[in-house]
């Protein structure tokens, strides 16, 4: 539950061509010793985020939407993102993903990629499964990028889409599929590339709460076997306590990380443990972090 | 929602049945003249009479002959460069103005260029049908590349898609719609134009037996052609049905719903 100094908007941002090695021994330092020496030498580094900032700008002048964002994320790492509405979360993710380029800053991969790997793949808000395409061509579209035939690609997806329990609709449109499948071609079809990063936005906002609970649970089964680099964006502070091993709660705009909060529950979680009163103090925590924030967008709506 | 398809069907045909009573009805007692609006029943006749002779089969066959090459002429360049224009705004930007400027040009216009050009015969003719086949086909692909979701673009560009299929799995399909929606404006322009020079030069087809049926003064022979004419429009329009159903079965006729 210590805070990552390194996050902090005061802190000065990491060198850009700093060796991982010796990254990584700053970030032992900064987590106070949350990593023994030992486990210093296992974690392994993902990428750096580095003093990112975004700025748009349209006819009525430009508005910053995130600024000073640096953190690091370890291989096999599951981060959060929560912050309040329209504060930047799909832009840092975009940027993280390669879509969108920051107006400063930078994104540094720290880890080695093999041949036809892709660095990172994206779940999008809206799933953005193509309409036109069946389920099977829609979680193969990813491997059909990278070049793998087709033979191969129906073998990999089928194998995926039966034990998620697609194997019937893999002939079927996308808009013939419940909220629920749906969700899980969209998110097939990122991880059946094995990217080195996985990057969610909020893939989970449009269900209802119980079939939320089974896809997060889906989601850590899937995680804990490809063990990805998860950025899992999300505006439900008990989902990001649930699944991450960290929570990167971003202020109101123009946004920042306000906190960087290690979870240190034992897996499987359940929010409804009596066990761990942890939870409910992390869930105070971070609602008192945003609540301030939400006040504030409440506040000037009202204005 | 079959039954109410099938409900409204049969309210079409009863009216439509009316018209031709009503018609057949007046013209037989002499409210309106028999000599210029014949009797459905005679023009009918008279349909019966040129199919048995092969009169209407032939020129029918060299209309739809001419229709069709046409279409593949002025369809094919029209859908690609369409699509292009619709995904790169560059080229769209390019070419735009060009395209907005020889859109409104009357294509039967051009008939006495392109008759210098090319000589008379069916270069010329099939050419003019291109002309007129383009310009709705392109402007249709246009809009179908131009109305996807940029979010499905980025599905592409976070795995590296190449050019190529991101134009083979998502531009093409995606615009297919839209791409039906022109094919059967095209269609019908180009049978329009098609019919008007067969007027003006042909050797056979349905505007020629039309103009023939003016010249000597056989009007039901006019009229046959022109139901057979409206004919042709029902099966334009069921087959570009046919065509949506079958290569675009995900597309609701709602709007295209997004997921």
């Amino acid at each position: 539950m210590l805070p990552y100094a390194h996050c902090s908007p005061q802190c000065k941002p990491q060198s850009q061509r700093m060796p991982a090695r010796l990254v990584a021994w700053v970030c032992g330092i900064c987590t106070g010793g949350t990593l023994d020496g030992a486990s210093l030498r296992d974690f392994k580094l993902s990428f750096q985020v580095d003093n990112i900032r975004k700025e748009f700008s349209s006819q009525n002048g430009s508005v910053v939407a995130i600024e000073n964002i640096n953190f690091l994320a370890g291989a096999e790492e599951f981060i959060c993102i929560v912050g309040p509405s329209g504060c930047g979360k799909t832009t840092l993710l975009k940027i993280i993903a390669g879509l969108a380029l920051p107006t400063s800053g930078s994104v540094n991969f720290l880890s080695a990629l093999n041949p036809n790997q892709l660095r990172s793949a994206m779940v999008f808000q809206d799933l953005a499964l193509f309409p036109w395409m069946n389920v099977l061509d829609n979680v193969a579209f990813g491997l059909e990028a990278l070049g793998v035939d087709k033979a191969q690609r129906r073998t990999r997806a089928l194998k995926f889409l039966d034990r998620l329990g697609l194997a019937g609709f893999a002939k079927n449109y996308p808009h013939e599929l419940s909220g629920g499948m749906r969700q899980r071609a969209a998110i097939l079809r990122a991880f059946l590339c094995e990217p080195q990063i996985l990057l969610m936005d909020e893939p989970f906002g449009a269900l209802d709460a119980q079939t939320r609970l089974v896809m997060q649970d889906e989601l850590l089964r899937i995680w804990k076997e490809f063990k990805h680099t998860v950025v899992y964006v999300t505006h439900d502070i008990e989902e990001a306590i649930l699944l991450g091993d960290r929570v990167l709660v971003m202020s109101g705009r123009p946004s920042n990380i306000r906190a960087d909060i290690r979870v240190e529950l034992p897996r499987p979680r359940h929010l409804t443990d009596q066990s761990h009163p942890e939870i409910a103090d992390l869930r105070f925590q971070i609602w008192k972090m945003l609540e301030e924030e939400v006040r504030k967008e409440v506040g000037s709506i009202n204005v | 929602m079959k039954g109410l398809i099938n409900k409204e069907r049969w309210i079409t045909v009863v009216l439509v049945a009316i018209f031709f009573l009503a018609w057949e009805w007046s013209a037989g007692n002499g409210f309106i003249s028999k000599f210029i609006f014949p009797q459905p029943s005679r023009v009918f006749a008279s349909m019966i009479e040129l199919t048995a002779s092969g009169e209407l089969t032939e020129n029918l066959f060299a209309t739809l002959t001419r229709l069709f090459f046409g279409f593949l002429l002025g369809g094919i360049p029209g859908l690609l460069i369409g699509l292009f224009m619709g995904w790169r705004p560059r080229i769209r930007r390019m070419l735009t103005p060009v395209i907005s400027a020889l859109h409104p040009i009357p294509k039967i216009a051009l008939f006495p260029i392109l008759l210098v050009l090319f000589g008379i015969g069916e270069t010329s003719m099939s050419i003019l049908i291109a002309l007129a086949v383009f310009f709705p086909t392109l402007v249709n692909a246009m809009e179908g590349a131009r109305q996807i979701n940029t979010v499905y673009l980025e599905v592409a560009s976070n795995v590296n898609a190449s050019r190529w299929l991101v134009f083979r799995r998502i531009i093409f399909p995606s615009s297919l719609p839209f791409v039906f929606a022109g094919a059967q404006i095209a269609l019908n322009i180009g049978l329009i134009v098609t019919i008007s020079v067969e007027m003006l030069q042909g050797r056979n087809g349905l505007g020629r037996m039309m103009w023939f049926g003016w010249q000597m003064m056989r009007l039901e022979q006019v009229y046959s052609v022109i139901f057979i004419i409206g004919i042709m429009g029902l099966a334009i329009n069921a087959l570009i049905n046919a065509c949506m159903r079958w290569f675009a079965p995900w597309y609701d006729i709602r709007g295209q719903a997004e997921y």
